[in-house]
């Protein structure tokens, strides 16, 4: 706290006062405020109860200088100037919400309310209502100037907490040569130390915690992150940090850490347990370490008058320590017998009034405690007490949620009455508070002893010495679970959720007897808070009223994040341009510069040229009508390339392949697909044989990197001793396809170094040489069903490449975009992997059966093809479909025979289609039941609302005796 | 006729020419379209021809996972156990294929071109290791990755081969297609940077 640097903020509007270091929890308590928030159901007004990530209370729209964030905790938001918070339940206002009203109800709207009544007419019906009427804050249209960088860091040990224990495994470990991360959630290291009265290594806990973190924070091996959270721990020791860069004006980034540890000491503490009792949710009732942490850190009070409920020891301390700061401790009530309490003399000595066996019963007040009657075992009477707060503590709960991340159960510990982790993985190790401890000395020597355990496995050695505190332990907890008296319908196990003992009590009624069942029932634990401070008790409860021990109910489980992460953190530097990789073609200045209108094709791709029309559908066709009549040129250089050599290449990809490419000889090209082990096409492409044992696969644009893993893969696992080699060079050659009638002129005027007449250079064959005074690959092979060549030429020649074949006046080329590109296919019949097969589609249904059947030697997923699902009668089989009248649509229903209207069975879908100017009207193909037999039939196709009648045909529609291509 | 030849960045090709378009305090971005490359891919165990490989090259070829070698000018960089990086000089790249693929005409080894396959930049600065690590993890060696050594892993979400060259000074080669995302996406991360004044 710097009480020298006031602070400026508003609160639901209302301007305020405090002070850096401030949470905007200590300073709205400062500030007198009372209610800042109303409950989920009930809308009850709610106060503070906790002090950080386990308050169930205090959610609230924070926006600082920099962003806006619609629910966080008030205790985990450091105040900031000109900051503005604002309660985010309550209607119209948090102080007065007309919500309240449900009160009324609360006896019948219990637990499976939702369940058992908004069943008719429907839960659709009400959903839009009720959605509106829930939620914890709302997005705000504000500019956000809040920088995220994303960092990631490897270490020897990850130490989760920088309190007293954490720092002390620190302390040991330095100097050890390990590298060593801390974190801590809060902006200064140290914990407890910053508020518990206790002295280490002989000097004040918090004098102790400044030197040791100055110590860390200077050694080149540790790395100590303040104010990160750890919100995730995941497998082989992969975490994930929240770091908080902050200035007065608010938060003004985020570093999201990725850290992966060998060993992990998880210092993270322990939060106090509330006790039930009737009106337990009233603000002014408070978790008595909170207390203790805001008169302790923050040197305010959240009462005048202060009682204290407890069922253990530590709560004594609460009192001489408000005591000691002038509150007005009205009584400390104890469930426990006077012998149990250790501090009771003391606090008797400084005039507190105890009261031993004793329970609340009973509380007054209603948007603020007004009175707590307490009612003790001796007497028949209630004793009404008035006070303004209420400290209490039923024991404690270790955080080992992150334990929980890695799938490790915690269990109940009977003798402290705490769930811990007792099977930790070998490289964890849990200390202090996070591990139970309740004395300090106990919590510093495990933490001494974690670190040197990790410095045996590390055969590295310690110079630290044991660290000796002197404190006031938490002393022994005596469980106190279900009241004897008070209302059942009263009292508040999850103050965010209103669920109330009544709510578990009727949910083991209705025989949920698992933990996670009676969460989702009751909601326990389900908010925001993830359950903090309502868990164990609802566990308990659950064991009480069920019969059972609470070891047996078990405990539900914890996943990430740890507390609430923001998803502006979570996606990083991943939004808008930079949302994923983009891949560019080598030309793609040059495709811009004749106006492609580029889509994300997997690369950007142009779609087609703003220069060949004024729309879409024009420029196809004019780009279309370049290729059949005259020249057009298509940048393909997405098309992947990949050179197997070795000399046992051809047997190797003739595994791969249903064409056998093991009889490819040098020069020549050929087409196949390659399939999975289940017989389904995988990819197709060309494969080119470069020259003996020297090969060029080309898979498609999106699998050149599956293709190559595929082999590789096979390689390795199947064929190691297989001598081949397999290089993805994709990206070293951009590639230009030139087609048309004009082709092989235009190939000339780039004076290529080899004979290119058709005699001489013909369809499926390759060539190598200089073209445009480069080193260039050139092979004669069709898409488009025209002459058409592809030249291959190293990358950083691609934009010279096109800029030159499109200069080509007398020719006239036109550039062609994809859509032109897979029109002229369609036409030509030729099909486009994903969208005329699918995940079932074998090379039997595409009209391959000849290509299989001569294939004598295996190849991948030739066995399938022999099985009854390869084989079946009602396999759906690639055909043409010629629209009588009408356009056809990609993904058009085709009816099943006898039918002409929907619904209606349905025996295939279209595949592709387009309008062909070559035919002049709409063809499609499709995948048709049967449809290699039904050659000639008319079939009906439902493309959105229309009926298309089609005729089946042989899917290649143009120049099926390929006299163009050969050309 | 000649086609031209044309650097990514639009830098003059056969030259190590800053970007001047990539703006930070901390760290500067050359691009090194003077480096050529080849990709070696062995069809058999790297250690049956290493020896035939490195007489012909003139040049080691590291055996080690992550190590690369430089002499005159020119770097070998081990990949997989059976293939390297080797950079040359953008002219000397035919010639050197040549004289690879010449030696094993059964291509038992094999020389594929690779020049243009990798964008290769060099960063250097002070901010240039925490540039990397926002990235991705760069090395899983706590000490990250150490001068002298290589690692081809993600970065920013793309395959990248990184070299810690010299002291503060890294090579990274990025697939030519995804380099412009790379090279925006370096120059956001550095704005990030600058933003939170970060260095290190």
């Amino acid at each position: 706290m710097d009480r020298s640097h006031p602070l400026d903020f508003s609160f639901n509007g209302v301007a305020m006062k405090g002070y850096a270091g401030d949470t905007l929890a200590s300073a709205l308590l400062a500030n007198s405020v009372n209610i800042v928030a109303r409950s989920f159901k009930y809308r009850r007004p709610r106060g503070f109860f906790g002090v950080g990530a386990e308050d169930p209370n205090s959610a609230v729209a924070v926006q600082d200088g920099y962003s806006y964030e619609p629910a966080l905790r008030a205790g985990q938001v450091w105040l900031a100037q000109g900051m503005k918070a604002r309660s985010v339940s309550g209607w119209p206002s948090v102080e007065f919400d007309l919500g309240a009203v449900t009160q009324l109800f609360s006896r019948v709207i219990g637990a499976g309310f939702y369940y058992k009544t908004f069943k008719w007419p429907g839960w659709e019906f009400f959903e839009p209502f009720i959605r509106k009427a829930t939620g914890f804050g709302a997005p705000l249209k504000v500019a956000n100037d809040r920088t995220v960088q994303q960092r990631h860091a490897v270490c020897d040990v990850l130490i989760i907490g920088a309190g007293p224990a954490g720092l002390a495994a620190a302390t040991a470990l330095r100097g050890s040569g390990l590298k060593v991360f801390v974190a801590d959630d809060q902006k200064e290291p140290g914990g407890s130390c910053r508020w518990e009265c206790a002295r280490l290594d002989g000097i004040p806990a918090a004098a102790w915690s400044r030197q040791i973190t100055a110590k860390i924070a200077a050694d080149a091996d540790c790395t100590l992150l303040a104010a990160t959270t750890v919100t995730g721990a995941y497998e082989n020791e992969m975490f994930i940090l929240v770091q908080t860069i902050m200035d007065e004006r608010g938060v003004r980034g985020e570093r999201v850490w990725k850290l992966m540890a060998r060993y992990v000491v998880l210092a993270s503490g322990m939060v106090d347990r509330p006790l039930l009792f009737e009106g337990n949710d009233r603000p002014g009732v408070m978790l008595s370490s909170a207390v203790r942490r805001f008169i302790g850190e923050f040197g305010v009070s959240p009462a005048r008058r202060l009682a204290v409920y407890t069922n253990n020891d530590s709560a004594y301390l609460t009192a001489l320590q408000a005591k000691a700061a002038g509150v007005d401790v009205v009584a400390i009530v104890d469930t426990r017998s006077a012998n149990s309490a250790i501090y009771l003399n003391e606090a008797r000595a400084v005039g507190i009034t105890c009261y031993c066996e004793s329970q609340i019963e009973s509380t007054r007040g209603y948007r603020r405690l007004e009175a707590i009657g307490l009612r003790q075992a001796a007497t028949p009477n209630i004793v009404w007490i008035f006070c303004d707060g209420v400290a209490v503590s039923g024991g404690w709960t270790p955080a080992t949620q992150l334990a929980a991340h890695r799938g490790i159960k915690p269990q109940y510990d009977a003798e402290r009455s705490m769930f811990v982790c007792k099977d930790l993985p070998e490289s964890w190790f849990a200390v202090g508070g996070a591990n139970g401890a309740l004395d300090l000395q106990v919590a510093m020597d495990q933490a001494h002893a974690a670190a040197h355990a990790i410095a045996e496995a590390t055969f590295t050695t310690l110079n630290g010495q044991r660290c000796i505190a002197s404190a006031r332990g938490f002393g022994a907890i005596q469980p106190f679970w279900l009241p004897a008296q008070g209302n059942p319908h009263r009292m508040w196990v999850d103050l965010q959720n209103d669920v109330k003992v009544s709510d578990i009590a009727l949910a083991v009624q209705e025989n949920y007897v698992s933990v996670e069942h009676l969460k989702r029932y009751t909601t326990l634990g389900m908010g925001t808070d993830q359950g903090r401070t309502s868990n164990v008790n609802g566990l308990a409860l659950l064991a009480a009223l069920s019969g059972c021990a609470i070891s047996e109910v078990g405990a539900t489980s914890f996943r990430p994040p740890y507390t609430a992460t923001s998803m502006r953190s979570i996606a990083g530097a991943r939004s808008g341009d930079l949302y994923r990789p983009r891949r560019y073609l080598p030309a793609h200045g040059v495709h811009l510069a004749h106006g492609a209108v580029v889509l994300d094709f997997g690369w950007e791709r142009p779609d087609w040229y703003r220069s060949n029309g004024a729309d879409r559908e024009t420029a196809v066709r004019a780009e279309m009508a370049s290729v059949r009549h005259g020249v057009g040129v298509f940048d393909s250089s997405s098309l992947g390339k990949i050179e197997v050599t070795g000399p046992d290449a051809a047997a190797f990809l003739a595994r791969f392949y249903v064409s056998n490419m093991a009889t490819l000889k040098p020069g020549r090209v050929r087409y196949s697909v390659m399939l999975r082990e289940d017989g389904v096409i995988f990819d197709d492409g060309v494969v080119t044989c470069l020259a003996e044992n020297h090969y060029l696969a080309s898979p498609t644009s999106g699998n050149a990197e599956a293709v190559t893993a595929w082999f590789e893969r096979w390689r390795q696992t199947e064929w190691p001793h297989s001598r081949v080699a397999i290089a993805n060079v994709t990206s070293n050659w951009a590639s230009i396809a030139i087609a048309g009638p004009k082709a092989r002129e235009l190939l000339i005027r780039l004076e290529p170094g080899f004979e290119a007449s058709g005699e001489a250079f013909a369809h499926m064959e390759f060539r190598e040489g200089p073209v445009g005074g480069v080193p260039a690959r050139v092979a004669r092979i069709s898409f488009t069903g025209e002459l058409q060549y592809e030249i291959s030429v190293p990358a950083r020649y691609a934009g010279s490449l096109l800029q030159s074949l499109l200069a080509e006046a007398a020719l006239a080329p036109l550039p062609i975009g994809m859509e032109a590109w897979l029109r002229l296919r369609l036409e030509k019949g030729y099909i486009h992997l994903g969208s005329d097969t699918n995940g079932r589609t074998t090379p039997l249904d595409v009209g391959m059966g000849s290509i299989v059947s001569k294939r004598k030697d295996d190849f991948i997923g030739k066995r399938s093809l022999q099985l009854s699902f390869a084989i079946e009668e009602r396999r759906e089989q690639l055909v043409g479909l010629i629209a009588k009248r009408g356009m056809l649509e990609t993904g058009g229903r085709i009816l099943a025979r006898g039918h002409v209207r929907s619904p209606c069975p349905t025996e295939g879908y279209v595949t592709s289609a387009c309008e062909s100017p070559a035919l002049e009207r709409s063809i499609g193909l499709a995948l048709l039941e049967h449809g290699h037999q039904r050659n000639g039939e008319t079939v009906h196709v439902l493309c959105g609302k229309n009926l298309i009648e089609c005729f089946v045909c042989d899917p290649t529609f143009y120049d099926p005796k390929n006299e163009r291509l050969h050309a | 006729m000649m086609l031209n030849a044309c650097a990514e960045f639009g830098t003059v090709i056969g030259q190590a020419e800053q970007l001047s378009h990539f703006v930070s305090t901390t760290v500067k971005v050359w691009e090194r379209s003077d480096i050529g490359s080849l990709l070696v891919s062995c069809a058999v165990d790297a250690a049956k021809v290493a020896s035939r490989l490195e007489q012909v090259a003139r040049l080691p070829f590291p055996q080690q996972a992550g190590e690369f070698l430089e002499l005159d000018a020119r770097r070998t960089i081990w990949l997989t156990p059976r293939s390297w990086i080797m950079h040359c000089g953008l002219e000397d790249e035919l010639q050197l294929a040549g004289q690879i693929n010449c030696e094993f005409p059964d291509k038992v080894v094999h020389a594929s071109l690779f020049s243009d396959y990798l964008c290769w930049l060099e960063l250097a600065g002070a901010g240039t290791a925490a540039l990397l690590a926002e990235g991705g993890f760069i090395s899983l060696e706590k000490h990250g990755l150490p001068i002298g050594h290589a690692k081809r892993t993600l970065v920013a979400g793309v395959a990248a081969i990184t070299l810690h060259w010299r002291v503060g000074r890294w090579l990274v080669g990025v697939e030519r297609s995804r380099a412009v995302y790379f090279a925006a996406w370096l120059q956001a991360a550095a704005a990030r940077a600058s933003k939170l004044e970060l260095t290190g």
